[in-house]
């Protein structure tokens, strides 16, 4: 190159135009926008998601110590309306979240009777345990106490039974947390009363692995079931990233003496087990496939898990001592889960409580390129699920080069979906994070064509200039980390957390409201 | 990835040194139709936030003019050369010759003595954004005696005052000019200013997507023509531009494309 480019540079005058010309290649790489002619919409039509402006901050402003108007000023949202917002800082951060001024980041997040129940995120290292707020007014939100993560674990997990007041977290191991561990770590499930949300009380713990990892968990009124590390479980599988997570189910009818009554794994997880020829290959890309139970989501005696790159896996598990797989939908490969696996979530379509599940809406976690995106995947027959549609954002994750046979995507790595929500309002309405992406509410009242119809994207809270963490670093800031979202059903205030230490959001969603559940997918 | 990023920079540092060298030779004067057609690239410069002609996104520039400039590409047989930068350096390069084309939500300002205007790519309707809970100002009259600020070199300033004071007899006490809008934003948020001017396409959208913390009022019942800019005297590239933008117009991909970007019915 600099030989070829040497030589063009020895003229003068009429060659400098010709060095231009033969530079436009290297302006193509770097993907003008222009050059790559990217087109889009308000919302960007059919499963298409819209390219959303990203707010431009004057310099000097404090994305970390905005006021309320202001994270509405450097926030852009189509039928959403930002009600409420906190960074919730205070002495439960981390030493490097006061160092560099960061806001707390939170993972999951369950809202009661104006009660928030907050896990603390690590990526990057701002909050090791659960917080506890009271939400009554969004713009006047109060911690009322805070658990620690057990020593030298990352906890960012939380549900809560509400009939028994108990409040059930994972805790996975994690160098990240400035308190270690003294001996092995405690990885396990806690439970907790809160009762008295200002003075929560710890009930019992259960322990999965010393030293070992849990990750997603869904509960009912007696069971866990969590995603989580065994004894059995290889501890090295081979596969590059660390993550061998099995399903366990939790027994905490008494919750101070909780025991695991069952699990689930594929072969090849344990120790002297081979995988079997879906998942013992490669990726496409030359990546091994990681295969490891990533998020649950229980209902009706049936659990649906992301596995990562054994796709989507759906359990009955009426005999809790032995769940029986029902089905298996492993997308990956032909998708390619590159190095960190895929499928991060499977949300059963519930028009009622009580229906039999006929849709799941299905996401990827996939910080390569192209990214990852979303599914609508037909389970009227349970024993084979088949993919309706896709729902993308074109504009991040459609970009391809048919020179160099490869996709091309902007720079940042956190252009993936997250996590979906069924909305309490209708269950063809859904809201789905994505990362730096945002918040997208989505249409599923017809399956084949999903439709957004709104957007919300934060302020950007850039974690990329303090840590790597995050997925960040010098050529690739992280401007946002919308992470998980869940929609209060008593006064439809959505909840919207931010990994990167830009605290929780409350939302209102404006827009329509399908009136119908979704038409059958299969016919 | 590493072997990527080498040929980037590498790239990038030729670039860099080629582009200096070009805008050196530029600078001297306009290039003109031909001269371009013989590199094979236009350079147009953009500022990256004046939604929904131009905004930011994690792909970088897009919005409207890009969308024309895509067109304009495939008309032209040029490749386009896409500058970012802010709306007074975008004027001052134009006119300088360092850039060929100024393509961002210019309002037309006839007499200008060093840059020409290409035939209106959309028009708008003058209006004013003010915080919603600012319950003293309901139209433009309540502007009077008021600070209000406006982006520097959109050439806004004299209208500002001039409109408001031809439509409602009052006089803003004091216009303040900003580099950028969003600085004029944030100190609307601030308190420190009691309204921003500018287009109604622009600042609507603002309105829209900032969680109803403020409203826009209209400002004039005129409206003005937001126009494509080239150096005074390049006749033959102003041309070229308003052939396209006419020929646009004729087959309704404007109104099209306008419609697409929520830029109709921003008159009055």
């Amino acid at each position: 190159m600099q030989e070829q480019c040497r030589t063009l540079h020895r003229g003068a005058g009429a060659a400098l135009l010709s060095i231009a010309t033969a530079l436009l290649p290297c302006y193509a790489a770097a993907q003008s926008p222009t050059e790559m002619g990217q087109p889009v919409e308000a919302f960007g039509g059919y499963g298409g998601l819209a390219a959303i402006p990203e707010p431009v901050l004057p310099s000097g402003v404090d994305v970390f110590n905005l006021t309320l108007d202001e994270t509405k000023l450097y926030s852009r949202s189509l039928n959403f309306e930002v009600v409420g917002h906190s960074y919730f800082k205070g002495p439960w951060l981390s030493p490097f979240a006061k160092e560099h001024g960061l806001g707390a980041g939170f993972n999951g997040v369950r809202v009661y009777d104006g009660i928030a129940y907050l896990g603390g995120y690590n990526g990057p290292p701002t909050l090791f345990g659960t917080l506890i707020a009271d939400v009554h007014d969004p713009k006047n939100m109060k911690p009322l106490s805070f658990i620690p993560c057990r020593p030298g674990t990352r906890c960012v997990y939380v549900r809560v039974n509400q009939r028994k007041h108990i409040l059930v977290g994972a805790h996975d191991s994690s160098k990240d947390n400035p308190t270690p561990a003294q001996g092995a770590v405690q990885a396990g499930v806690s439970f907790t009363d809160v009762s008295d949300p200002s003075k929560p009380r710890e009930l019992g713990f259960a322990l999965t692995e010393a030293n070992g990892a849990t990750h997603g968990f869904d509960i009912d009124d007696r069971y866990v079931y969590a995603c989580a590390t065994v004894p059995q479980s290889k501890k090295n599988p081979g596969k590059g990233y660390f993550a061998n997570h099995e399903l366990v189910i939790i027994d905490y009818n008494d919750p101070t003496h909780p025991v695991q009554v069952g699990s689930f794994h594929i072969q090849g997880q344990h120790i002297g087990e081979n995988y079997g020829p879906t998942d013992a290959g490669n990726n496409y890309d030359g990546t091994p496939q990681q295969i490891w139970c990533h998020e649950v989501f229980y209902d009706k005696d049936k659990v649906y898990i992301a596995y990562r790159d054994a796709g989507m896996v759906i359990l009955d598990v009426s005999d809790r001592a032995h769940p029986k797989q029902i089905s298996r939908l492993d997308y990956v490969p032909p998708y390619s889960g590159q190095n960190f696996g895929v499928a991060h979530s499977s949300i059963p379509v519930l028009p009622k409580p009580d229906s039999v599940p006929k849709l799941v809406i299905n996401t990827d976690e996939l910080f390569g390129c192209p990214p990852g995106f979303g599914r609508v995947i037909d389970i009227s027959d349970l024993s084979n699920p088949q993919i309706l549609s896709t729902f993308r954002i074109p504009h991040v994750s459609d970009g391809y080069d048919f020179t160099a046979e490869q996709f091309v995507c902007p720079p940042g790595g956190s252009l993936t979906s997250h996590l979906p929500w069924q909305s309490f309002r209708s269950p063809s309405l859904f809201f789905v994070t994505w990362y730096n992406e945002g918040e997208r509410a989505i249409d599923f009242s017809n399956p084949y064509e999903p439709r957004e119809v709104g957007y919300y994207a934060s302020p950007p809270y850039i974690c990329g200039e303090y840590t790597k963490s995050c997925g960040g670093g010098v050529y690739t800031p992280v401007f946002r980390h919308s992470r998980e979202e869940f929609e209060d059903p008593t006064t439809g205030l959505i909840y919207l957390t931010d990994g990167n230490g830009g605290g929780l959001t409350v939302l209102k969603y404006t827009g329509p409201v399908p009136r119908n559940p979704p038409i059958p997918g299969a016919r | 990835m590493t072997h990527a990023i080498s040929t980037h920079k590498r790239c990038l540092a030729w670039a860099v040194a080629t582009l200096a060298a070009l805008v050196a030779v530029s600078s001297l004067r306009a290039a003109t139709l031909d001269e371009i057609r013989q590199r094979g690239f236009l350079i147009v410069a953009t500022q990256d936030n004046m939604p929904p002609f131009e905004y930011a996104t994690a792909r970088g520039v897009i919005g409207y003019d890009n969308e024309l400039l895509i067109g304009l590409r495939e008309a032209s047989g040029l490749k386009i050369h896409h500058e970012v930068t802010s709306l007074c350096d975008v004027v001052a390069g134009v006119a300088s010759g360092k850039y060929d084309v100024a393509v961002t939500a210019l309002v037309a300002r006839p007499g200008d003595e060093s840059i020409a205007f290409s035939a209106p790519v959309a028009e708008s309707s003058l209006a004013y954004l003010a915080r919603r809970d600012n319950a003293s100002i309901h139209q433009a009259g309540d502007l009077h005696g008021r600070t209000v600020g406006v982006q520097k070199c959109a050439g806004l300033t004299q209208d500002a005052s001039a409109q408001v004071a031809a439509n409602t007899g009052a006089r803003p006490g004091n216009v303040v000019e900003f580099a950028s809008v969003a600085s004029a934003y944030q100190e609307l948020v601030a308190g420190r200013i009691d309204a921003v001017v500018g287009t109604r396409a622009s600042l609507g959208q603002i309105a829209r997507e900032t969680s109803g913390l403020f409203e826009i009022g209209p400002l004039a019942k005129t409206n003005v023509q937001i126009v494509w800019a080239v150096r005074k005297g390049n006749d033959a590239l102003l041309d070229l531009l308003n052939d396209y933008i006419g020929r646009l117009r004729g087959t309704g991909a404007l109104a099209r494309l306008q419609f697409k970007y929520d830029l109709l019915g921003n008159g009055t």
